[in-house]
C-alpha cells in the first residue's frame, strides 16, 4: 500500500517520485476511500440492522392483528412499540451508517436536487395520508383503511423516496433493493389485511438481507 | 512510453489524491475545504499550495463565499480536470500493460 508522506513541504511532494505501479495503487486506494466516505450505506451491518428493524415493525403489527375477526387494525400497544422502534432505527442509522457524514461538506447539484426531491416526496407522503383519510370518510372498510393501505402504500412512498435519493447518488444497489422491496409490498396486498403485514415483513427482510450479503461480498473484494 | 509521459500536474501523490477524491463526486458537486483536508489528512498550507497548482492548470475551481467566520471555500473538479485524469489513467494503463487494466479506474459513486 502506498503511504503518502505528511510533510508540509509541497516541493518535497513533487520530488516524491511515484512509480506507475504506486500511482495505480494510490488511485485505487483513494478512490475506494472516497467511495466509502461519500456513500450512504457505508456498513453492511447497518443494512442488516435495518432488515431486523423492518421485520420487527411488521412482525409486531402482524402479531397485534392476527387474531382479529373482524379486522379492526393495529392496536395501541403495537403502534407504541413500532414508533419506539422507528426512533431506535433513526438513532442507529445515524450512528452506524452516518448519513450526515456522507453528505457533510458536499454542496452543488446533487444537494439541490435532493432538496427538490425531498419536497416532492414529502408532499407525496402528506397526500397519501389525506387519501387514507378520504378512504375512511367514503366508508372503506377497516381492512383497507387500517390494513392493506398502511401496510403497503405508506412504505411504498417511503421506499420510493429512498430509491429516488439512491438514484440521484447513482447508488445502483440501493436503487435495485428499493425496487425489489416495492415489488414485494405491492404483491403482498393480495395477502389480505392480516397476511399483508407478515408478507411485507418477511419479503422486505429477505431483500434487505440479500442487499447486506452483496455489500459484505463487495467489502471482501 | 515512459513515466515522463504522465501529466506532471497530476503525477504527485497529494495532487493525485485530490483529483481522484474530487472525481468520485457526481458531476456538478463541490467539496468543502475542511472536508477535503480531513479526508486527505493534509495540512491547510499543503492543501492550499497543491490546489493552487491544480487551479493554475485549470483542473479545479475554488469558490469562496461569505466573510469572516461565515466564510466557506468549496472545491470542484472541472471538465478539463476530469479529462486530464482520464488521460492520466489511460497513460498509466498503457505503461502497466493489459494485466493492470482493471485496477486503474476512477469512477463516480455507484459505478
Amino acid at each position: 500500500m502506498y503511504e503518502p508522506h505528511s510533510t508540509d513541504d509541497t516541493a518535497a511532494d513533487d520530488e516524491d517520485k511515484l512509480s506507475p505501479e504506486q500511482a495505480a495503487q494510490l488511485i485505487e486506494q483513494t478512490s475506494r476511500d472516497a467511495k466509502r466516505q461519500f456513500g450512504y450505506w457505508q456498513s453492511p451491518w447497518a443494512t442488516l440492522a435495518g432488515a431486523a428493524i423492518w421485520l420487527a415493525i411488521y412482525g409486531t403489527l402482524w402479531l397485534s392483528v392476527r387474531e382479529q375477526h373482524p379486522y379492526r387494525g393495529p392496536t395501541g400497544w403495537a403502534l407504541l412499540i413500532i414508533y419506539s422502534l422507528i426512533i431506535v432505527a433513526a438513532i442507529a442509522f445515524r450512528a452506524v451508517a452516518g448519513p450526515r457524514r456522507a453528505t457533510q461538506g458536499i454542496s452543488g447539484r446533487t444537494r439541490r436536487l435532493e432538496t427538490y426531491l425531498g419536497a416532492a416526496m414529502g408532499s407525496a407522503y402528506i397526500a397519501h395520508l389525506v387519501f387514507q383519510g378520504a378512504l375512511k370518510y367514503l366508508g372503506a372498510s377497516p381492512a383497507i383503511v387500517w390494513g392493506v393501505y398502511p401496510a403497503v402504500v405508506s412504505p411504498i412512498v417511503l421506499v420510493a423516496a429512498g430509491g429516488v435519493f439512491a438514484a440521484v447518488r447513482e447508488d445502483v444497489q440501493t436503487l435495485w433493493a428499493a425496487i425489489a422491496v416495492i415489488a414485494v409490498l405491492a404483491g403482498s396486498a393480495f395477502a389480505g389485511p392480516i397476511g399483508v403485514w407478515l408478507s411485507c415483513g418477511v419479503g422486505g427482510f429477505v431483500v434487505l438481507v440479500a442487499l447486506a450479503a452483496v455489500q459484505f461480498r463487495q467489502r471482501r473484494q | 512510453m515512459t513515466a515522463d509521459a504522465l501529466d506532471p500536474v497530476i503525477h504527485a501523490p497529494a495532487r493525485l489524491r485530490i483529483v481522484v477524491t474530487l472525481a468520485n463526486l457526481p458531476d456538478g458537486d463541490e467539496l468543502s475545504f475542511p472536508r477535503l483536508q480531513e479526508m486527505l489528512a493534509l495540512t491547510p498550507g499543503n492543501l492550499i499550495t497543491h490546489l493552487r497548482k491544480l487551479e493554475e492548470a485549470g483542473y479545479v475551481t475554488t469558490v469562496k463565499t461569505g466573510h469572516g467566520i461565515w466564510s466557506r471555500t468549496t472545491i470542484a473538479l472541472t471538465n478539463r480536470g476530469r479529462a486530464a485524469l482520464e488521460e492520466y489513467t489511460a497513460a498509466l494503463r498503457g505503461l502497466l500493460g493489459p494485466a493492470m487494466d482493471g485496477s486503474v479506474r476512477v469512477g463516480q459513486p455507484g459505478e
